[in-house]
């Protein structure tokens, strides 16, 4: 075998064990016992009971409210900044702007949760979602910055034609970013709805996102029907499926941008 | 219509330390095509946007027919553009990119597409281009598009930032040939930029030769090919050997120019300087031959015509004679070198 | 003119950054020094951090095993990478690229306890073991990315013109892959070592009794122990670390990330 076989069939080899406890995740989820490794037959049992579960559905729409609120608001606000920016490099402003994503999540996560403490805010929906909006800001403004499209001279073309700045605004620049627009959306959104760490310290008690809810019966299997292991693993297909299915949107979008 | 005549007067403008432009006036006559002229660097484009109000001077006035238009925005000027990368819009197909300026200004339907058609029609692009996306067109295509774009909404100054950089020669000749046609048709007033001086010659009714944010000359092509007012016009624009006066044949000190075609091979009589020299390199340029003569350690160019270069049975290292009429030796009271 | 429209529309953001960001850190340093119980400065909880051991050895502990992370996910990758980089061409480039970029839009946590019930079944239990599995299985795309990033410079087809002029397989490696590789293995490594380091959710749900890094640390202490001083103190001591070795590892390869 040359070495570029042996290479190719290590490569394809990890590619499986890196998917093998998702696909075994899967296929567990159809599985009748509650318990993994003991194949009883096929069930969507759990997916049933989880049109019951309740508590799945507050997360779900706490986890959707959360990270649409918080990716809206944080890539609006860079899109503001990003658009001025442009071309020219501020320092000052990428300097507050990197700290964010450099800092261990823990450590920012401690601090937004002594901050609300001390500020005595009741925690809970408002302060997770601006605990995320926090490094959603930075992730947004670093993806639709680094997509520099330099549209000055494109700017200068339609304003020699008669174009005002709504019509050079509306016609011109909003076109050429939307592609930074969308990865800036997809990228903040999908690290709200899967956030877990910054959540965790600046929820209050009884309020909680899906990875809260995730975590709490993972570390307590069994402690009821719904967190029985195969229950768990139907929610956790179900929430897999979704970031997959952004993923999958996302990239088709940006496959069909490259083409035309 | 006359066309709008364009007038610069003593315009600067700089970018933090750099100084583009030092006091420039200028007039560019209406339904004329006014070439500026001059090497990378010296200002063209920033008179140019100058020109079209995306730049504001630091000082001076910039008259349309002699009303003062210095401060008037690019929207509202009514100059149709052409960039010197073209800034075509990406996102749009070539009949969008064509029509924006139309929208812009409230044409719909019909009309739109009866004067967006004629205007493809006139610089040469035919239906089967209207929905390609200008970034999949050749660049002769797309200097096409922005063309057409400039052209469509009737604008009263033209202005053409090096519009066919970057071309091949036979391209450039034939867009260079609709430009001159486009432009005599419609009268428009157009400022033309170029570094290339065959091209300034050829489609340039007035020549501005610019350097460093000056206009050193201006001039009808003929008037600064003839006069080049000092050395650095005599050899940027056409070229030109710079020689030592008194070498010229001349009584006085200084530098001269002597124009490469201007330098007789074997002359019989009918010149006032004679030399001998050795042929020292020969380069064919099609109807012209350019030789280097090597004359008392210096070296001489001059531009033959094939048939008179064939008659004389010239070769490397060929002894001939050069001679010139003093009357072509081109000398220079003062002025900047 | 034109500055002052850029002012106002930077500000928003500057100023979002500075009151969701920059304040609570500022709230962060603040507990780190105050000691509520007494209700004076102090530097102790610094102290206490760095000169008693059972901090300290937890500290090392998580190095220890970042280290152990970084170390496995580079040999583990690196020939990944190098196969996607210099050998894969055309669809198939694209497909693997694909293949190992999908993990980054699933949630570490869902991957963990994906490897959980798996690791499960095949009867390894929370512990040491259970956790580098964990630790080596989320990390792997972190390391393997910047890997590939670094090694698609190579110019194409000069594997194959190495191996016209006589070029064996150990020279290709040492001098073309290698020196190629540098700046990939660096980016990679920091990161890897960073986020491992300070990783909470994989040795909590992996670990079991080995899973006590700071991660579960600094939880236990804000969270569980109501110890905000020493919690927050800690908080800033892994930070600096972090930012130590960034600068580091970055001084030398300045630009080449963003
Ligand atoms: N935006 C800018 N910022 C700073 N300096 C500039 C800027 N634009 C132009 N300059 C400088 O001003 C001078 C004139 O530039 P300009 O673009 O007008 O030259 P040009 O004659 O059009 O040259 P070229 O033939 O290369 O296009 C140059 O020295 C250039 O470096
Ligand atoms: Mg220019």
């Amino acid at each position: 075998m040359s070495s570029k076989q042996l290479l190719r069939a290590y490569t394809y080899a990890i590619a499986l064990l890196l998917y093998t406890p998702i696909a075994f995740m899967v296929v567990s989820s159809f599985n009748s016992s509650p318990y993994v490794g003991v194949w009883e037959g096929f069930t969507t049992y759990w997916y049933q009971l989880l049109l019951r579960d309740s508590e799945a559905h507050i997360a779900l729409v706490n986890s959707l409210t959360i990270a649409i609120v918080s990716s809206t608001l944080s890539v609006s606000i860079a899109l503001l900044a990003a658009l001025q920016v442009r071309g020219r490099r501020l320092t000052a402003v990428d300097a507050l702007v990197y700290p964010p994503i450099v800092m261990p999540e823990v450590a920012e996560a401690v601090a937004l949760f002594l901050a609300f403490t001390y500020l005595g805010v009741e925690k809970g929906w408002l302060t997770v979602m601006l605990g995320h909006t926090a490094f959603n800001l930075a992730f947004a403004y670093v993806t639709l910055t680094v997509s520099r499209v330099r549209f000055e001279e494109l700017e200068d073309a339609a304003r020699t034609l008669g174009a005002g700045r709504l019509r050079i605004f509306k016609d011109i620049i909003l076109p050429l970013a939307m592609p930074g627009i969308v990865a800036a959306l997809a990228i903040t959104f999908l690290l709200s709805f899967t956030n877990f760490i910054k959540t965790l310290f600046t929820t209050g008690p009884g309020f909680y996102t899906l990875p809260i809810l995730i975590w709490n019966r993972a570390r307590r299997p069994g402690i009821s029907e719904f967190a029985s292991q195969n229950a768990l693993n139907a929610l956790a297909t179900l929430v897999t499926l979704t970031a997959l299915s952004i993923a999958v949107a996302y990239t088709a979008y940006m496959l069909r941008k490259a083409r035309r | 219509m006359a066309g709008v005549e364009v007038r610069f007067e003593d315009v600067w403008k700089s970018y933090g330390a750099v100084i583009a432009l030092r006091g420039v006036t200028l007039t560019a006559p209406g339904g004329r095509i006014t070439v500026l002229l001059g090497p990378s660097g010296c200002g063209k484009t920033t008179l140019l946007k100058i020109a079209a109000g995306l730049l504001e001077p630091d000082r001076g006035r910039v008259y349309f027919n002699g009303v003062d238009y210095t401060r008037v925005p690019a929207e509202r000027r009514d100059v149709g553009m052409v960039f010197q990368d073209l800034a075509l819009f990406p996102h749009m197909s070539v009949f969008e990119n064509v029509a924006f300026g139309l929208r812009v200004r409230g044409v719909r339907g019909l009309e739109l597409e009866r004067r967006v058609r004629e205007v493809l029609d006139l610089v040469g692009l035919d239906r089967s281009f209207y929905n390609r996306r200008v970034t999949e067109l050749s660049g002769g295509q797309q200097q096409r598009v922005a063309l057409a774009r400039a052209l469509v909404i009737e604008p009263k100054v033209l202005l053409l930032d090096e519009p066919l950089a970057h071309l091949d020669y036979k391209v450039k000749q034939k867009l260079l040939e609709e430009v001159r046609r486009i432009q005599r048709s419609l009268r428009i007033t157009t400022i033309y930029v170029t570094h290339d001086q065959l091209e300034a010659m050829a489609v340039g009714d007035v020549i501005a030769v610019m350097r460093d944010g000056y206009v050193v000359q201006v001039g009808t092509p003929r008037e600064v090919y003839e006069n080049p007012r000092d050395l650095y016009v005599a050899s940027f624009f056409g070229d030109a050997n710079i020689l030592d006066s008194r070498f010229a044949g001349l009584n006085s000190d200084g530098l001269v120019a002597l124009r490469f075609e201007d330098v007789i091979l074997n002359p019989n009589g009918d010149v006032d300087v004679v030399y001998e020299g050795v042929v020292e390199d020969i380069v064919f340029q099609g109807a012209f031959v350019s030789l280097e003569v090597n004359v008392n350690n210096r070296s001489l160019r001059l531009l033959v015509p094939r048939r008179e270069f064939v008659r004389q049975g010239v070769s490397l290292g060929s002894r001939v004679r050069v001679g010139w009429k003093l009357s072509d030796v081109r000398g220079f009271n003062s002025g900047r070198t | 003119m034109v500055e002052r429209s850029l002012v106002i529309a930077v500000a928003p953001l500057v100023v979002a950054l500075l009151l969701l960001f920059y304040a609570p850190n500022i709230a962060l340093v603040y507990y780190s020094f105050y000691d509520r119980v007494r209700g004076v400065f102090t530097v102790d909880f610094y102290l206490d951090v760095i000169t008693n051991t059972v901090y300290l050895n937890v500290i090392l502990y998580s190095l220890t095993i970042a280290v152990a992370t970084v170390l496995a996910t580079l040999a583990l990758t690196l020939p990944v990478a190098v196969y996607i980089a210099l050998y894969s061409r055309g669809f198939e480039r694209i497909l693997l690229l694909v293949i190992f970029t999908t993990p980054f839009w699933i949630d570490f946590l869902l991957r963990a306890w994906a490897l959980k019930s798996l690791l499960y079944m095949v009867g390894v239990r929370e512990g040491f073991l259970a956790l580098m599995v964990g630790m080596v299985y989320d990390y792997i795309p972190f390391m393997l990315l910047p890997l590939y990033a670094s090694l698609a410079r190579i110019p194409p087809h000069i594997v194959d013109v190495a191996r016209t002029l006589g070029a064996g397989a150990l020279d290709i490696w040492a001098r073309i892959i290698i020196p190629y590789a540098v700046p990939g293995v660096l980016v990679g490594s920091t990161l890897v070592l960073l986020m491992s380091f300070t990783e909470l959710v994989i040795p909590s749900l992996l670990g079991g009794v080995r899973g006590f890094t700071v991660g579960p640390l600094i939880y236990t202490l804000i969270l569980a122990g109501d110890d905000w001083g020493r919690g927050a103190a800690l908080a800033i001591v892994i930070t600096v670390l972090s930012v130590l070795s960034i600068v580091l590892a970055y001084r030398r390869f300045k630009g080449w990330l963003l």
